[in-house]
Parts: C-alpha cells; sequence; structure tokens
C-alpha cells in the first residue's frame, strides 16, 4: 500500500486572512502557494500538512470535518488565538468529561482546544 | 507556543462502517474506540496527526469545507483498493486540464482527494476516470 494521509485542506475565501491566521497559530511554514493554494507544513514535527484552498462559496453548515489542537498550557492557547482572531463559540455539547474548547477560525471554521484547566471557559460558553 | 494539531476528526452517523473502511484506507490502527468516537493513529510514526470519528445523528447536507488529501506513487491501485473499501470516484469538474488528483467519497460522501506524485500515473488517471 502506497497511500499516505498527507494534507488537510480547508476551503477559504481570504487566503491571505487564513494563511496569517493558522500560520500563527500553530506555528506552521508556507511550504509552497499560488494565487489559489497555499500549503503549510509544521517544521517541529513534520505529520499532516495543513492546505488553503480559495473559494468563492461562503461556509454554510457545520463543518463535517474539524481539527483537534492539543496544548500543554490550554487557556494561554485560547488567549493567545483569541489575539489571532479566533472566537469561542457557544457549545451545547460539553459534559462533566469534556476536556476541550470550541472556537472558530477567522471565516467560521470550528476546531477544538484540547487540555487542562478550560472549565472557566466552558462554564461561560455552555448552553 | 505549544499547539499542535493533533487529530482530525471527520463526524460519522456509521461508525463502525466508517472506522473500519478509514482503518483500511489509510492503514491506521485503532488506537481507542467507544460509543462515540474512535482514534485511528499511524502505526509506523508515533508524531504523525491522528484520524478521528465522531458520532453525530446529522447527514451529511453539504459540500465539506474540509478535506483529506491522500497521496500516492500509484494512483490506479489505489484508486482501485479505495473503491473495493467502500469509495467512489465522484464527478468533478477539474480546474486543470491536466490534473494530477482524482475526487473520491468516502461511505458517507465525504470527499476526499487522491494525488498521485508520479506523472506515468496522471495520464493512467485521465483514461479511465475522466470526470463527467
Amino acid at each position: 500500500m502506497s497511500l499516505r494521509f498527507d494534507t488537510v485542506a480547508i476551503n477559504v475565501q481570504d487566503l491571505q486572512k487564513s494563511q496569517n491566521f493558522w500560520k500563527e497559530a500553530l506555528g506552521f511554514e508556507v511550504e509552497y502557494e499560488n494565487d489559489e493554494w497555499i500549503t503549510l507544513v509544521d517544521p517541529r514535527r513534520g505529520g499532516v500538512k495543513l492546505g488553503l484552498q480559495l473559494t468563492d462559496h461562503p461556509k454554510q453548515a457545520l463543518n463535517r470535518i474539524h481539527f483537534d489542537l492539543y496544548a500543554d498550557d490550554a487557556p494561554a492557547e485560547v488567549e493567545r488565538l483569541k489575539s489571532l482572531g479566533a472566537i469561542i463559540i457557544p457549545w451545547p455539547h460539553y459534559d462533566a468529561y469534556s476536556n476541550f474548547l470550541v472556537m472558530t477560525d477567522p471565516e467560521g471554521n470550528e476546531f477544538c482546544v484540547a487540555g487542562k484547566n478550560l472549565d472557566f471557559y466552558r462554564k461561560e460558553f455552555s448552553l | 507556543m505549544n499547539l499542535f494539531l493533533e487529530t482530525i476528526v471527520v463526524n460519522a452517523q456509521d461508525m463502525e462502517k466508517m472506522k473500519n473502511f478509514w482503518a483500511a484506507a489509510l492503514g491506521f490502527e485503532i488506537d481507542f474506540a467507544n460509543e462515540g468516537f474512535a482514534l485511528l493513529k499511524n502505526p509506523q510514526s508515533e508524531s504523525n496527526t491522528k484520524f478521528g470519528l465522531q458520532l453525530t445523528d446529522k447527514p451529511k447536507t453539504n459540500l465539506n469545507r474540509l478535506h483529506i488529501d491522500l497521496i500516492t506513487s500509484d494512483g490506479k491501485t489505489e484508486v482501485k483498493r479505495l473503491e473495493d473499501l467502500g469509495a467512489k470516484v465522484i464527478p468533478w469538474t477539474y480546474g486543470d486540464p491536466n490534473p494530477s488528483y482524482v475526487v473520491m467519497a468516502d461511505p458517507e460522501g465525504n470527499e476526499f482527494c487522491v494525488s498521485t506524485v508520479s506523472t506515468d500515473n496522471v495520464e493512467k488517471f485521465k483514461g479511465l476516470y475522466k470526470p463527467s
């Protein structure tokens, strides 16, 4: 079998804004770019690449696919992501075992930040 | 900054079917599974991004905003293998006149791409999977 899980691509309407956000958010670097596509890679540990693909369609439904990000110091990372343009969104499905917080990128794509000490945010943003 | 892209999670209505498909498709092992969540990981690499499946009761409605790109040196063989596992090649309007990829859908209709890095295979794709 020669198949490899290489990239996860997000359709975006503002390539520059999404690039700036995800590069800073994850510490990724640009591997390739043209007018319609950007590939970002993790210089620290490889893994799956992040693709950004230009679209003229706005986001509509809740995304079927999302990222789970992990942080040792989750509250610090949540604050850093907020300063980069992410927002915490209200989420109705938190329970006593939840260890994550749901946020969105500048185009509204939902992602999770997992880690310790996020109870404060979950209380504020549960429904 | 100590934030990592840990897992790519796909919502699924049939956990069993999706878990089996994606584990076989990627050659990943099932690291953890309960009724609502399954985690698949690459047995070759600890640091590699994991693949998650999360139970939902909602059917897929739109074209996915995020998609998975798979790469292979042997597109013809891998597309056939994925079809045998339950994926389908779907009609697609390719912007590039010489596309090096085909668009497929997993058993629940999630679009993903199979790209080939071999020019030889691009030629084979063009003949076999001309999009309608």
